[in-house]
């Protein structure tokens, strides 16, 4: 019986290469082919616009002549000017709200109804406002917060409370669309969590219940330290959420009564397309940017160092 | 047929083609979403077929229009806003100069020369009108019947009819803050009763916000508030979501409301029968002062740039003639401009055959007559002034502050 050649699969694999010419170099190209699609995506509308808006921050531009540089001006103005530090204040006050209330309700809200009677149809109410838009929400609550005919203030007429200028007063105002943003947003965070606790692994609460710890202590000694993963990831996009809250407070009250209740991003809006000073415009965009990636870094780097340390 | 000569007759047909798909319409691009059937019909019949584009937001149009008025797509015809809020567009050199249109026409005895004021700048006029609305109170003629009210020929009978109607639980006029703007539309009442003059030099940097005479008309108007003769501020005007003014009025719980005769449509929307809105001009204050009032006058501007300025050119002249005014003015209502021109409604009629035979002093509304950098902070500080009103001292500072900010950096 004559001898059987044998090849292995590598000599197969150079054999079959060497005889395709270019064949290795398409090998390595290939990958970055199917990535291309997205990568000029991402470039042609987010990493250019980012560019262009960062070259406008140093302009005086109007958007219908020639921009002029400008230097610094536009942020040395916009520290000087008292409406942004108030817009800065405001700011400060939706992103603590955005991470205090919605975070903290959906984690309860989640805890609560987990694995209990009838939690369909309660994760399914509680979700619902998260799927309508943030200007929807904001129309919404224009009519509960109406002075003359609105759903609050004609309940609270009937025990005797006269009408409350919810959205014209500050800083009720400001209050009155927090409340809004936690109403739709909580549905969210509940969701994430509820994710994170049906992936719990169940050994540490069962052997903690069989040591005697049930109730709020399980939840607080056991369960919580176990969905810090889903806490840090909610907390980091409830800041960058309240960096750039904008619909709600524009259909409410377009940062009024008299730019009270502006945040960052309404200011930003007004400077680039009321006002047309869009080079400042920019500026309040590189902060609003800068501020929300500084956070995002101190924070995650700071929560990744306690996780190391345990 | 050889294969050149098909070839030859392909070209030919996708030439006539491409030349019936471009070139051959005009973009018209507006931001007023519930007057689209209304443009439609008024152009219907233009030299240049148009193609109507509505913008559901202000802003988002502004921005728009603006970004597009350097480059050959601008649109051929957009509305805009006259005086100041033009001016910028003028002074870049994005809007054309149609001046030969309406010297046609003015020559003709169509139009009144005055008309083109607000379109005017070192000479030329930059725009033809879009529309014009007078600024009158509407007051519910039922309401006045019950309480045995008539119109005011005097500042006094308009006091009495404030008194009255608040004796007996009705606020006498609306007033709100509500989408910033309508800040400014008591503000600008008020100052023109008392002394137009002033109003006029405020605008144009010549007199200051911290005048006697502005004092003075804050006083009033604190007065007024104070008397109750105002709804809350926070009241819904129809600019936003609902409209407790228009429901008000209609339930009669409201007596007036002073605004541009463009709300007849949204009173009616209210419910209110159109043979129960009645209007009359506000009374000045001082019995001497010649008879004046506010109007708005909204313009259609050509885009200088654009690579249909000449269609839009001829479909800006026709927008002008009888023809293409006589549609509007149907659709919506509006004052006739041209003569040749018919109202439409009877109180409009009555209120044009009013202005035109009364020599009234037709003033530049606020919001175009000043520069936009003091209108579009001006009404934040006039709002807080209504939400407030023991903050006119503070609110008079505010406003001269912005003046000379704005003054000390341009021309008047």
């Amino acid at each position: 019986m004559p001898a059987v050649a044998t090849t292995t699969p590598q000599s197969l694999s150079r054999a079959a290469t060497a005889k395709v010419p270019g064949t290795r170099l398409m090998g390595r190209v290939e990958p970055y082919l199917y990535v291309l699609p997205a990568a000029v995506f991402v470039v042609a509308f987010l990493l250019y616009p980012m560019v262009l808006t960062v070259i406008r921050s140093f302009t005086h531009d109007d958007g219908i002549t020639t921009p002029t540089f400008a230097g610094f001006d536009n942020f040395i103005n916009l520290f000087l000017d008292p409406h942004f530090i108030a817009s800065l204040q405001n700011t400060f006050i939706w992103t603590i709200a955005a991470v205090v209330l919605p975070v903290t309700l959906g984690l309860a809200f989640a805890i609560t109804i987990n694995g209990v009677r009838w939690s369909t149809f309660f994760k399914s109410v509680i979700y619902l406002p998260a799927t309508i838009s943030a200007a929807a929400v904001g129309i919404l609550f224009s009519f509960i917060f109406g002075y003359d005919n609105g759903a609050l203030n004609s309940l609270l007429n009937i025990f005797g409370v006269h009408n409350v200028r919810w959205l014209f007063e500050s800083p009720i105002n400001t209050y009155s669309m927090i409340g809004a943003y936690t109403w739709q947003s909580t549905g969210l965070n509940m969701m994430l969590f509820l994710v994170g606790l049906q992936g719990l692994p169940q050994e540490p609460i069962e052997a903690a219940k069989l040591d005697g710890c049930t109730g709020f202590g399980l939840i607080w000694r056991i369960i919580l330290p176990m969905m810090m993963p889903y806490v840090v990831i909610a907390t980091l996009l409830a800041v960058v959420n309240g960096f750039k809250v904008f619909d709600q407070i524009w259909v409410m009250t377009q940062g009024g009564p008299g730019r009270s209740s502006e945040t960052l991003a309404v200011t930003m809006y007004r400077e680039g397309f009321i006002m047309f000073n869009q080079g400042y415009s920019a500026a309040i965009a590189v902060i609003i940017a800068l501020a929300a990636l500084i956070f995002s870094y101190f924070y995650l780097r700071s929560v990744l160092d306690q996780e190391k340390q345990i | 047929m050889n294969m050149i000569k098909r070839l030859a007759l392909a070209a030919a047909l996708l030439g006539t083609l491409a030349g019936t798909a471009f070139g051959q319409s005009v973009d018209f691009y507006h931001d007023k979403a519930n007057w689209q059937d209304a443009f439609t019909s008024a152009l219907g019949k233009a030299p240049v077929a148009v193609t109507i584009t509505p913008y559901a937001d202000t802003s988002t149009y502004q921005a728009a229009v603006r970004a597009s008025l350097k480059t050959p797509q601008a649109p051929g015809l957009f509305t805009w806003w006259s005086g100041y809020r033009m001016k910028d567009l003028v002074d870049a050199g994005l809007v054309a100069d149609v001046s030969d249109i309406w010297k046609k026409y003015v020559d003709a005895g169509k139009y009144s020369a005055s008309l083109a004021g607000a379109y005017t700048f070192d000479g030329k006029i930059y725009a033809v009108p879009n529309n014009i609305a007078w600024w009158v109170v509407f007051y519910n003629k039922k309401t006045f019947a019950q309480y045995g009210l008539t119109p005011p020929k005097t500042w006094d009978d308009l006091e009495k009819i404030n008194a009255t109607l608040k004796q007996n639980n009705v606020t006498p006029f609306g007033a709100t803050v509500q989408g910033r703007w309508p800040a400014f539309i008591w503000f600008e009442e008020f100052l023109i009763r008392q002394d137009p003059d002033l109003y006029n030099k405020l605008m144009t940097g010549q007199a200051k916000y911290t005048d006697q005479g502005v004092t003075d008309m804050f006083a009033k108007w604190k007065e007024w508030i104070d008397k109750g003769y105002f709804t809350d501020p926070s009241i819904d005007f129809g600019t936003a979501c609902s409209n407790a003014m228009a429901s008000q009025f209609a339930q009669g719980k409201l007596g007036m409301i002073l605004v541009g005769t463009w709300y007849v449509s949204t009173l009616t929307g209210a419910g209110v029968d159109s043979g129960d809105i009645g209007t009359f001009i506000m009374p000045n204050e001082k019995p001497d002062m010649k008879p004046a009032l506010i109007v708005e006058s909204g313009p259609l501007l050509v885009a200088a740039n654009s690579a249909q300025k000449a269609d839009a050119l001829k479909d800006a002249d026709y927008w002008m003639g009888a023809e293409g005014q006589q549609a509007w003015i149907d659709a919506m209502d509006f004052p006739p401009i041209n003569v040749d021109v018919k109202a439409k409604s009877p109180l409009i009629s009555e209120l044009a055959t009013t202005i035109n035979g009364g020599g009234y002093n037709q003033i530049n509304r606020f919001w175009e007559a000043t520069p936009s950098d003091i209108a579009e902070a001006a009404v934040d500080e006039i709002g807080n002034f209504m939400l407030h009103p023991d903050t006119a001292a503070q609110v008079q500072q505010n406003l001269q502050a912005l003046a000379d900010k704005y003054w000390a950096a341009h021309k008047p």
